[in-house]
């Protein structure tokens, strides 16, 4: 086992953190909630920082860390029910360590999709994410129905997507 | 909409039934095109959150302040690094500047402050006798060390306290009206209103000029003492310092121990210099330092930016010259950013169509207006990948031969909005600068291009020769933006 410093630990949480949110997002989607998990993940990280081998990855460590964080935060909730099977978090935890890769350019590109979006969609994604509105106040928001909202919510997700992936191909990270 | 993308919504908007995760799941379940899609998918929704967080202004965490203050115009409300903007402009600003004094003389009332204390729900084995000297006003994604307090907005500092940080920002308002951004990892111990001591990582802090007292900042080899200003302050593991001024200037000192000496003989900063200063007490140029375009962040590391199209930029001045920096901004280059590292000046569109959409987003470089007065600069920019590049020249002045032999007018023009001036004379010309494009444009720059194919160095002279220098009476340094250049157009 290759021992770490504190300082070495701090850098490669700095890389990961992005990434482990996301992984820790798709399992407790609640925006406050995924940020106390992301704290506590983090605390159990520095905490046995003498188990992590930094010969290998710390991506896939901490992502081991937050899975068991999760899971043990939604048992004692007895929110179980609400939780993926132990099969489909190791392939999830596995997607997102194939997209850490890129996960700064995504962020990047982003910045300059949202951009594109016309005036109604980027008033969508304010109330969305700016102001942690749901559909149904959205839509009593700007009056029009809840359905509405997420149809349209998903459009704007899917032309996001598809604009930071073309803006990833061009710069070569796909 | 597909049913895979209605339960990926409902997820994501926490509108799950218990159904509707089963359904999820099995159609997650052995189909790993559809995990990665909703991993896609809630990556986007990770960073649109991110941005979100980024972009937005200071939360009104100071409890109560809003009914206290009279909101008003803001002196020198706007300041490099949006999220400091934002958060100075308005009646963010004015809880921030002019009610947080009033907060701590309440205070130390002693009632005041245990009252408080006691609202918050803080930790009750802080004495409440404390003097206050700081208060947290943000913690952005913070993460703190093993061990250390879990500090959270609205917490009152008093001397004595330290902020040990293992990740994230986090925003400090000391009583004296001192704004820090602190990054981690980073560890800093507050010793007064006016003081404070970082051990490790960086901070930026703005000192307005009307602040009473001069804010000091220490570290192990130097002390940073403000003189009305925004600057930064990195302590590397080795216990190196680096300064770099954004705004006025400030005066570095020695301790008392060091080999810098104790006492007044400072060094001074001006804005847009930076220095490194060694256990020796001996200082060096910073060339160039990373500077974020949305939030008070800046690191002089070796490693660019995992998406920057810029590695390097350099330039043959030697060490007898101002000890300038360059920043480079990536993704900076948007209305109202700021041209040069020496200079208010902003970028903007000419009308209101904003600037030309090819350069919007690019990553830019921020030079020193002052090198309009050399003719002997050579600066050279290191392209990570292949790229288009382009010279933001002021539109007055006849293109040298270096620029017009190898690059392309575009015909495109760019706006700069100069802001406040001085006249040859010494005199001041008040002239505000404006919010977005086509607004107080004072002079027009030509926008010329050269595509590049690959990683590669590209040479930038001076705006005129030796000769040319005595018929001007108007000139500007140019700008430098950098695009990606598509795959497509590269063959």
């Amino acid at each position: 086992l290759a021992p770490t410093t504190p300082e070495e630990l701090a850098r490669e949480w700095a890389k990961a953190q992005d990434v482990v949110f996301a992984f820790i997002g798709s399992l407790a989607p609640a925006f406050g909630e995924a940020e106390e998990l992301l704290q506590e993940t983090a605390a159990q990280a520095f905490a046995q920082a003498e188990r992590y081998d930094r010969s290998r990855p710390f991506l896939p460590w901490a992502l081991g860390i937050a899975r068991y964080v999760v899971l043990e935060h939604r048992r004692k909730l007895a929110k179980d029910r609400h939780v993926f099977d132990a099969e489909i978090v190791s392939q999830l935890a596995s997607a997102f360590d194939e997209l850490s890769d890129r996960a700064d350019a995504a962020y990047r590109a982003l910045s300059v999709c949202r951009e594109k979006l016309s005036a109604r969609s980027k008033e969508m994604i304010r109330l969305r994410y700016h102001d942690n509105l749901l559909p149904k106040d959205i839509g009593a928001r700007i009056g029009i129905s809840p359905g509405t909202v997420r149809v349209m919510m998903n459009r704007i997700r899917q032309e996001l997507r598809v604009c930071i992936e073309r803006r990833l191909r061009q710069e070569g990270l796909l | 909409m597909s049913e895979f993308e209605r339960l990926m919504g409902a997820w994501l908007d926490c509108e799950s039934t218990d159904e509707d995760v089963g359904q999820l799941q099995d159609q997650l379940r052995g189909n790993p095109g559809r995990v990665r899609e909703f991993a896609e998918q809630v990556m986007l929704h990770h960073l649109l959150r991110k941005a979100r967080v980024l972009e937005s202004p200071l939360p009104l965490a100071i409890e109560g302040a809003s009914d206290r203050v009279t909101v008003g115009r803001v002196r020198n409300a706007r300041v490099s690094g949006r999220w400091l903007s934002a958060a100075i402009t308005g009646a963010v600003a004015a809880v921030l500047l002019l009610g947080i004094p009033l907060l701590f003389r309440q205070g130390l009332s002693g009632k005041g402050l245990s009252q408080s204390a006691a609202d918050r729900g803080t930790s009750p084995t802080r004495p409440t006798a404390i003097a206050s000297a700081a208060r947290f006003t943000r913690t952005e994604s913070a993460i703190w060390s093993t061990a250390a307090r879990r500090w959270k907005g609205g917490d009152v500092l008093g001397g004595g306290d330290v902020v040990d940080l293992a990740r994230g920002r986090v925003e400090l308002v000391f009583d004296s009206a001192a704004v820090m951004t602190l990054v981690g990892p980073a560890a800093l111990e507050v010793e007064s209103a006016t003081a404070a001591s970082l051990r490790s990582g960086s901070a930026t802090t703005r000192v307005e000029n009307g602040a009473a007292r001069r804010f000091r900042m220490s570290t192990p080899t130097t002390q940073v003492v403000d003189l009305g200003t925004e600057f930064g302050i990195a302590v590397s593991p080795s216990g190196e310092t680096e300064v770099v001024v954004f705004d006025g200037a400030v005066e570095l000192e020695g301790h008392d121990e060091s080999p810098l000496g104790g006492g007044a003989s400072g060094h001074r900063l001006a804005m847009g210099e930076g220095a490194r200063i060694d256990h020796s007490g001996a200082r060096v140029r910073i060339p160039m330092i990373w500077q974020d375009p949305a939030v008070p962040m800046w690191s002089t590391g070796e490693s660019r930016p995992g998406t920057s199209l810029i590695a390097a930029v350099r330039d043959n001045l030697s060490n007898g010259s101002p000890p300038k920096f360059y920043a480079i901004v990536p993704g900076g280059f948007r209305e109202d950013a700021k041209a040069y590292v020496d200079r208010d000046h902003e970028w903007n569109g000419l009308d209101g169509q904003g600037l030309p959409a090819e350069l919007r987003g690019g990553d830019y470089i921020r030079t020193f207006n002052d090198d309009k007065f050399r003719d002997d600069i050579e600066i050279v920019v290191t392209l990570a990948r292949r790229a288009i590049f382009y010279v933001l020249f002021y539109d007055g002045l006849p293109a040298p031969d270096w620029l017009s032999s190898e690059f392309v007018d575009t015909g495109l023009k760019v706006g700069m909005d100069d802001g406040d001036y001085l006249r040859s004379g010494g005199e001041l010309v008040r002239r505000p600068l404006d919010v977005g494009a086509g607004k107080s444009i004072d002079c027009r720059y030509c926008v010329w291009k050269r595509t590049l194919r690959g990683a590669s160095d590209v040479r930038l002279g001076p705006i005129c020769n030796r000769e040319e220098r005595e018929t001007l009476t108007d000139q500007a340094m140019y700008g430098i933006v950098v695009m990606p250049l598509e795959e497509s157009a590269s063959q």
